[in-house]
């Protein structure tokens, strides 16, 4: 049992201390040349770093390491919108259309409703004004 | 007598005001389509260019119902509460395009489509105040304009409220800050769509405002043909 401890411990302070070292910019060749910057066509190391949250104590006292499982797409990639879940796809255009559709349709029906409101009443003010005009 | 004769008849510049104000409506989505995408936002970031202009309204209909309901108050003239029941009308029509193009806006944005902030509840609070006018002066009965007065003196106090919540309060909606700071090509369409809504609702208060007074016309004869 402490054997598998001071396993688990070692391997944690090993992925704690290799981290930073993976990823640290490569050393110049030489002292005269600047580093190496990633150029256009850098691509990233994907590999996974080892960390605590990889491995499990079970109550029995192995140590498990859990498998992740990785993305199948890259991060920096473009997704097709078509290519989401149902449920995910958000498009902006509805949204705006919609937006846009019921201000128009809003200011209408409110123009409608005060012009009949205004139309009734000039209408019985016309026909009361007849009224006592009559002997 | 002479006032409500005022009211009734529309004056001059009415019908050119309207014109114009319906031609500005054509152009500001041409004006929109051609401003900038947001980097952020994109698309969806052109709702801005009616929402804003629309909350700017439904503020300004605050201020106009409470100004003319403490007119009233004071001076129990009929025209001062004519404009602030046509200016509480106008806050529900504002309001209500505030209201809906806000989250259509959020549920892209923020990813919900409502969330109980300050900025948001206050304003929908407003809103509902405005709507409470509106029921009590139709229903209220007698006494039901002083009631409504108070009603939106106190929807005209959480004006001020709505419009600084933003920057003290911790919230996700846009402070007060982000109008000042606008590049040129977004504030061009804003402007133009605020003044587009400013004289709708210059053109919609006074048309309200007319049927008031019709309205009042109306009560007068009903009580001469009773005599």
């Amino acid at each position: 049992m402490r054997t598998r401890c001071a396993v688990l411990i070692c391997l944690l302070v090993s992925g704690a201390v290799a981290g930073p070292q993976a990823q640290e910019t490569r050393r110049p060749r030489s002292e005269a040349l600047p580093p190496e910057l990633p150029g256009p066509l850098f691509i990233p190391d994907r590999t996974p770093r080892l960390g605590p949250e990889n491995f499990r104590l079970t109550t029995d006292g192995r140590i498990l390491r859990i498998r992740q499982q990785l993305p199948t797409t890259p991060d920096d990639e473009f997704t097709p919108i078509s290519e989401l879940p149902p449920d995910e796809r958000l498009p902006a255009a509805p949204m705006l259309v919609g937006a846009y559709a019921f201000v128009a349709l809003a200011i209408f029906a409110y123009l409608v409703s005060l012009s009949r409101r205004l139309q009734g009443v000039a209408r019985e003010i016309a026909r009361l004004e007849a009224q006592i005009k009559r002997p | 007598m002479t006032r409500d004769h005022d009211d009734i008849s529309l004056p001059g510049w009415f019908l050119p005001a309207a014109a114009i104000c319906g031609l500005m409506f054509a152009a500001s989505p041409v004006l929109i389509a051609y401003t900038p995408y947001e980097a952020e936002m994109g698309l969806v970031q052109k709702i801005f260019y009616y929402h804003l202009p629309a909350a700017w309204m439904f503020l300004l209909g605050g201020i106009v119902c409470g100004v003319a309901s403490a007119r009233y108050l004071r001076s129990r003239s009929a025209r001062h509460d004519r404009v602030a029941w046509a200016a509480a009308e106008l806050i529900v029509l504002f309001g209500a395009i505030t209201l809906v193009t806000g989250p259509l806006w959020a549920r892209k944005t923020w990813g919900v489509w409502w969330t109980w902030d300050v900025r948001l509840t206050s304003s929908l609070v407003s809103w509902l105040i405005a709507v409470a006018y509106l029921l009590v002066r139709r229903y209220g009965g007698p006494g039901s304009d002083r009631l409504g007065a108070g009603l939106a003196l106190f929807g005209m106090a959480n004006v001020p409220f709505i419009y600084i919540s933003v920057n003290f309060w911790r919230t996700i909606h846009p402070l007060t800050t982000v109008v000042p700071t606008l590049p040129t090509s977004f504030g061009i369409p804003l402007w133009f769509c605020t003044f587009t809504f400013l004289l709708l609702f210059v053109l919609l208060l006074r048309l309200r405002v007319r049927l008031e007074a019709q309205r009042a016309r109306l009560d007068t004869l009903y009580l001469s043909l009773d005599e």
